[in-house]
Parts: C-alpha cells; structure tokens; sequence
C-alpha cells in the first residue's frame, strides 16, 4: 500500500537545500583559495610533556590561550633558578661587557626549547619571543641558541621587523658573521616598516664588506623614504662618503 | 514569521528559567573572574592572558549552553508530549523548527554577551588593557567581532545538535556526535594538510570533499588570527559569516524536512 | 444540523515494525468512513487499543494516513485554515513547566493568529470560563492533574474553534471536575460548537453524544443515534457489548 500522505520533499526545501550548499561550497572555496593558514602544522609542534595539553588547546581552536600558557610555563621555568642552578659558577663577562652574577647564571637547559614550543603554537606572540630570544642571548650567553630561535621566527613571521634588529644586534655586537647579518637585513628591507636604524646598519655593513654600489642603494632608499629629517641626513652623510671614494657610483644619484 | 517569532520568544523563556542554563552561566562567569588568577602569573602579558582565556571560556560556555539546549530542543518536546498543543495549531512544521532554533540561538547569545560584559569588567580593571590591541584594530571593534566570530561557531554547532537529535535515538547519542563533529570541525587544516601529503590524484579530491562535509571551525577562531599583520579581517570575517549562516541554513533545510515527515 | 463538518472517507493507518528480522504489520485504523455534521456531539466509543487515538491524531495532522482522506471544512488535513478552526484536548495535556498559563495560552493564541488585542481579553475570558484565573501567573509545574486538564480545556478554546476535539476528556477527573466538563461542553455545543470525542466513559457518551460511533480493531463497525438509547439508562452500554460480541471482541481483555 502507498502512504499517500506522508509530505514528499517539498521543491522549495530542495532548492534551498542546493542554494545553501553552493553558498557553503563557495565561501570554503574563497577563503582556501584566499587566506593561506597561518599556524603551523600540529606535526610541527613541540613534543614535550605538555604536547596532550597543546594539543587539547588547539583542538579546541585555541592557539593563543596554548602560547599564553606555553609563556606562562617559560617564566615559571626560567624563574625557577634553584632546581637548575649551578652552586659555585665563575660570574660571567659577556662580550659586551655586561657582568651576569651567580644569580642570573642558572642553566636552563631546556629555555629554547620551551621557547621554540611557544613560538610553534603562536608565531605571532612576537614580545614574548624576543624575550626569550633575549634571555638566551644576553643573558645566558648562549647566542647560536638564540639565533636559532629568532631565525624560525622570522621563518614563520617574515613581517615583524624587530626579529631582523635583534638578529642584527647580536650579530653585529658579537663580532659575528657579517655574511649572515647582510642576508637577514636585506631580508628585512623587503618590508614597509623596516627602520631605517636597521636599514643604516645593513648600508654600513655593506660598505664595510666591499658591496659599494649596493651600499649606496640603501643609503639612497633611506634618503627617499625616511619619514625622520634625521635619518635622511645621516644616510645622505654616509652616501657622501661612498660617492668620494667611488665617483663612478654619481650615476646612482645624479643630484 | 509571526508563528516563528512566537515559537522563538516562548523558546527564549524557557532557556532562560531552564536550571541547566542558569548553572552553566553562573560557572561560566566564575570561571571568567578565576581567569584573574591565571593573568598575574604572566607579569607584562596580564591582559592578554585574561583576554584570550576569556574569549575562550565565553564561546566554550555559549557552545555547551548551545549544545545542551539543542539535543533536547525538540526531543523533550516530543517525550513530554508538549508539542502535540503546537503542531496540532496552524502552524507549519519548518516553521516550529525554524522558530525554535532561532529561540535557542538568542537565548545563548544572551549568555554570551553576558558573560562579554563580565569579560569587559574584568579587562578593564587593569588600567593597561588597552595595550592588548594591535595598531589595526580598537578594542570597541575588535572584541565585538571576536564575540560575534564565537556566535559564528555556536550557530553552525546548536544546527549540527539539532540535526543529529532528530534522528539519533536519544539526547546522549546525539551529544556524543555533536561532539565528533566540535573536534573534526577543528582539525579542518590538519586533515587538508595531511590528505595532501598522503593522497594523490582523484582521490584526493575525493576526500577533501567528505572532509568539506565537517564544518571548518578555524574559520572562526578570529581570536587568533585578528592580530596577525596583514591578515585581511573584513574580507574574512565576510566570507566565514557567509560560510555560517549557510551551513547552518542547510542543516536546518534537513532538519524541517526530517521533522515533517516525523509522526507522533 | 446540517453541512459536514468533518468528512473521514476509506482511511487507513498501516504500521510497519521490524523486529529480530521480520517485519510485522498491523491496522491502527482500518477503513474509517464517518462524516460529523456540524453542531452535533459525535462520541467515538472502543476499548483500549481500538484506535480511537489514531483517529484523532490522523485528524490532526500528528499522524499521517496510509490511505484515505480526511476533511475539515473542505480542506484536506492537515490545512492552516483546517488547523485554526480545531481545537484540541489530548487525555493527558502536557505543557511547559517553566510557564505559566497566560504565557503558555498567549503562546497557542498568537500560533492561531488570533489578534494580539483581542487575545489578551480571550486569555482573561477562558480562564474565568475554566476557573483557573486565581493561579493565572504561577508557573505550570506547580500545577496538579485537575489544573492541567482545566488549561488544557483552555487552550482548546481559546481561539474559539468551530470543532472540538477531545480525547478522554473525563479520563482521571474527581466527580466535580467531571461534572464541570460535561456542563462546559454541553455549554460550548448549545453555541454552536461541534464536539468530537473519545471516551470510556459510556455514562458521558450517553449524556452528551447525539451519535456515537464504535470501533473494533480500528474499524467502525456500528454507528448509533441518540434515539436508540435515550429512552432507557445503560442501553449505550448494552448496545456496546452487543456489537462486541457480533464483531467476537468481547473477550478481548487488553
């Protein structure tokens, strides 16, 4: 026997049946093809004691709550000295002449690593990065650790300018590889904001290595896009001095 | 639409004197104050940990009072026989469905701007929280958006606990799978990422597509992505919003029809 | 009496359950025909399980038929326009238990379209008729079986509906309650109203129906006038148990 009476699928339940699935299917399509993800992927994540917990974090689409407790757990390690301490440490001269006490000299192992689990869950919890990029550089004299981290920074966020200046500085004031220097600052120039402090570290390092004429286009470039009346002259100043020493380079800047 | 608003409005004060919703509230809000706690272990990053724990509680809150509310909408109706007094009005079926769903949704959005006005009290008592936002955005905009973005989340979930209640054969069941979908819905880039890696040719296309079936909840963690320089809000916001309000209207499309081809 | 009010032609009700891998069958409702004329009190009498719920509920569009037709006022159930002229009293109403019965009445009221003005007079009006306008704003779960049933005859009329259909109105009333229904539907048919019910209660049948019908195994296998038992006290009763018997249902203990 047919059920006459029970309803069919009404047309107007079909239709906007297909209408809300063909909006669905193009607002998925937009934004994949539009937006690139930008965390890391969760193989990427450190594997730690806390990897059930980040992972917990993220899967309930909490990158930033993960980091902020990731940070949290860095203070709490990096400020318990005691554990990790070792009693009866010579005091410490960084190159730079900064004294670090018994106190500050505690070990920390695992500070870069921690730091590098932070980094992974938010690449943009940037200030608490350069912490921690910071601590190890300056504090724990432990520079290739430091590079490390700040060069998977800028990997994962190539736009924070303040990476390149820190990179820079520990470079530059660690006598360090200037090669490395340059290709991280020229990196930094490709954005708007880069200052132009970092922009008249990366000219001065050319000069200093020989690359004239390259020196002179970031000299140039600071000349027409500082905002600072200051920095222009300072770069006008600098290129000046290229120009005596390499007249061939006048046709960079003809005025 | 006035059966609609009707079914809604009676929806909404019955969420509201439901105990089950006055007790998620209250944890809610006290869970949010505890958040203080959780701040002041991060000395320099005080506001931001309270305004990233905060959102979170807020939507995961919203999201069990979204839950819970849902699975049993329709079937404590249909057990306590309380909708025999609806049906039998001239009221149409998708109406009803429609009608509650919408109920259920402003009630839980009552909760959460509750709990944004706590959030806000909270945030505001530290004199620096203005610190927390990015030069792209101010507070006043950014923390509604964020709000809104959660309501995103909770719309397309409270759709998915209504479908599945309408057919799975009790409220546990149907919670259960709601919940399969809260997880899978957040795995949306690992899955496209690791069906990239793994799969080749149509076949891949072919499981994007039954990966596409779960809804993409990173679309709405604007949370986190707001603060990335860059990143276009307006455009996003736009297209995910889109992207939720038609999801939801396609499961609820499912729903109606399920439900008027139901008998009591 | 006159114009068909409600029109039932060859309906049947066929459920279908699966169970340890065979499918069992069976007949809810088995080829109803009965017209109710419009101002009359049409009883429908059966014992547990004959279907007189089914019926009911295929009237109100809260089941659907296997075949057959069923008409309110010329529209097919169920109808919008069917909808807003019933009105409805299930054995057991049910309602919200965080509301109270103005809520829950201007609910039903704004769900009949009724005008918004107008409702809140009728809600004033209906619960004075059903005596329950002293607990108007206390919620319903504070409510006992009797209050119940006396909203339930609320909602029923709320929209005053020109047919009335009510399942075991009496069904788990006291004596006083029972009284006051009869005298509320004997009230609502002198103004017109049409009643369609289902009882046990052959006494109540007696009293109020003008016909009444009787179903065996969801088939209609008497139908009865008000003269065939009026005369004599308990003949509905005997006329009952004597159709049973010609249909081999009386034995039957369900």
């Amino acid at each position: 026997m047919m059920n006459r009476s029970i309803p069919l699928v009404r047309k107007s339940h079909l239709a906007f049946l297909i209408i809300f699935v063909s909006l669905v299917i193009l607002a998925q399509w937009r934004i994949e093809s539009r937006f690139r993800w930008p965390f890391p992927a969760l193989s990427e994540l450190e594997v730690s004691e806390n990897y059930a917990g980040d992972l917990g974090a993220l899967f309930l689409g909490a990158h930033r709550v993960a980091a902020d407790i990731a940070y949290i757990q860095l203070l709490q390690y990096y400020g318990m000295g005691e554990d990790e301490r070792k009693v009866g440490r010579p005091t410490l001269v960084t190159p730079w002449g900064h004294h670090i006490s018994d106190d500050e000299a505690g070990v920390y192992p695992r500070l870069k690593e921690k730091a590098v689990r932070l980094l992974r869950l938010d690449p943009y919890f940037n200030a608490a990065i350069l912490e921690a990029a910071g601590a190890l550089a300056f504090n724990q004299v432990r520079i290739d650790e430091s590079l490390e981290l700040l060069r998977e920074a800028i990997q994962r966020d190539p736009s924070f300018y303040r990476y390149h200046l820190y990179v820079a500085a520990i470079l530059y004031r660690s006598k360090g590889n200037d090669a490395e220097l340059i290709k991280t600052l020229e990196e930094a120039m490709n954005y708007n904001d880069c200052p132009p402090l970092l922009q008249n570290i990366l000219g001065n390092l050319l000069k200093k290595t020989g690359r004239y004429e390259e020196s002179a286009r970031v000299f140039i470039h600071i000349i027409q896009t500082g905002a600072r009346e200051a920095d222009r002259n300072t770069a006008r100043q600098k290129l000046v001095e290229i120009l005596q020493e390499h007249p061939d380079l006048q046709r960079l800047y003809p005025q | 639409m006035s059966s609609v608003f009707a079914i809604a409005r009676y929806t909404i004060i019955e969420q509201i004197r439901n105990r089950l919703y006055q007790i998620i509230l209250f944890f809610g809000g006290a869970i949010l104050a505890s958040s203080l706690l959780l701040g002041a272990l991060a000395p320099g990053h005080k506001v931001r940990v309270i305004f990233d724990l905060g959102l979170v509680m807020l939507e995961l809150f919203g999201l069990a009072t979204a839950v819970f509310g849902a699975v049993s909408l329709v079937t404590q109706e249909i057990e306590s026989k309380t909708i025999y007094l609806l049906l039998t009005r001239p009221l149409r079926r998708p109406a009803y469905i429609l009608g509650r769903f919408l109920g259920l949704v402003a009630a839980v959005s009552i909760t959460m701007v509750a709990m944004a006005i706590l959030h806000v009290l909270v945030m505001v008592s530290d004199r620096m929280w203005f610190q927390v936002f990015t030069a792209d955005w101010s507070f006043w905009t950014v923390y509604p958006l964020l709000v809104f973005m959660s309501m995103g989340k909770m719309l397309i979930t409270a759709a998915v606990a209504l479908f599945f209640s309408l057919f799975a054969t009790s409220s546990v069941s149907a919670l259960v799978f709601t919940g399969f979908f809260w997880v899978a819905g957040h795995f949306g880039p690992e899955l496209s990422f690791m069906i990239n890696k793994t799969v080749q040719g149509p076949l891949r296309t072919v499981l994007h597509a039954a990966a596409a079936v779960f809804p993409n909840f990173q679309y709405f963690n604007f949370r986190d992505m707001y603060a990335i320089p860059g990143f276009p809000g307006y455009e996003f916001i736009g297209w995910a919003v889109l992207y939720a309000l038609a999801y939801a209207g396609a499961l609820l499309t499912v729903s109606m029809i399920l439900f008027s081809r139901k008998e009591f | 009496m006159s114009e068909a009010i409600l029109t039932i032609t060859g309906l049947t009700k066929v459920y279908k359950r699966s169970h340890l891998g065979r499918t069992l069958v069976s007949r809810g409702v088995n080829d109803l025909n009965v017209s109710v004329r419009r101002g009359e009190v049409f009883g429908l009498l059966g014992l547990n399980g004959s279907g007189k719920t089914t019926t009911i509920k295929l009237i109100l569009g809260l089941l659907f038929p296997t075949t057959g037709d069923i008409k309110v006022l010329d529209h097919s159930v169920p109808h919008p326009e069917a909808q807003k002229k019933i009105g409805y009293l299930p054995e057991v109403p049910y309602f919200y238990r965080n509301l109270t019965p103005v809520e829950v009445l201007h609910l039903y009221g704004s769900l009949s379209k009724m005008d918004p003005q107008f409702l809140k007079k009728r809600i004033d009006e209906v619960l004075i008729m059903v005596r329950m306008d002293q607990v108007k704003k206390k919620p319903m779960r504070e409510f006992s079986k009797g209050m119940l049933q006396r909203i339930g005859l609320a909602q029923a009329i709320l929209h005053d509906p020109d047919l009335l259909i009510l399942d075991e109105p009496v069904t788990g009333l006291d004596p006083l309650g029972i009284r006051q229904t009869r005298q509320l539907i004997q009230d609502l048919n002198s103004r017109g109203k049409t009643i369609f019910f289902s009882s046990h209660s052959i006494s109540e049948l007696e009293r109020l129906a003008h016909r009444v019908g009787i179903l065996v195994d969801g088939k209609l296998v008497k139908l009865l006038d008000q003269s065939e038992w009026k005369e004599k006290s308990g003949r509905l009763e005997e006329l009952f148990i004597e159709t049973l018997e010609a249909s081999g249902a009386a034995g039957s203990i369900r």
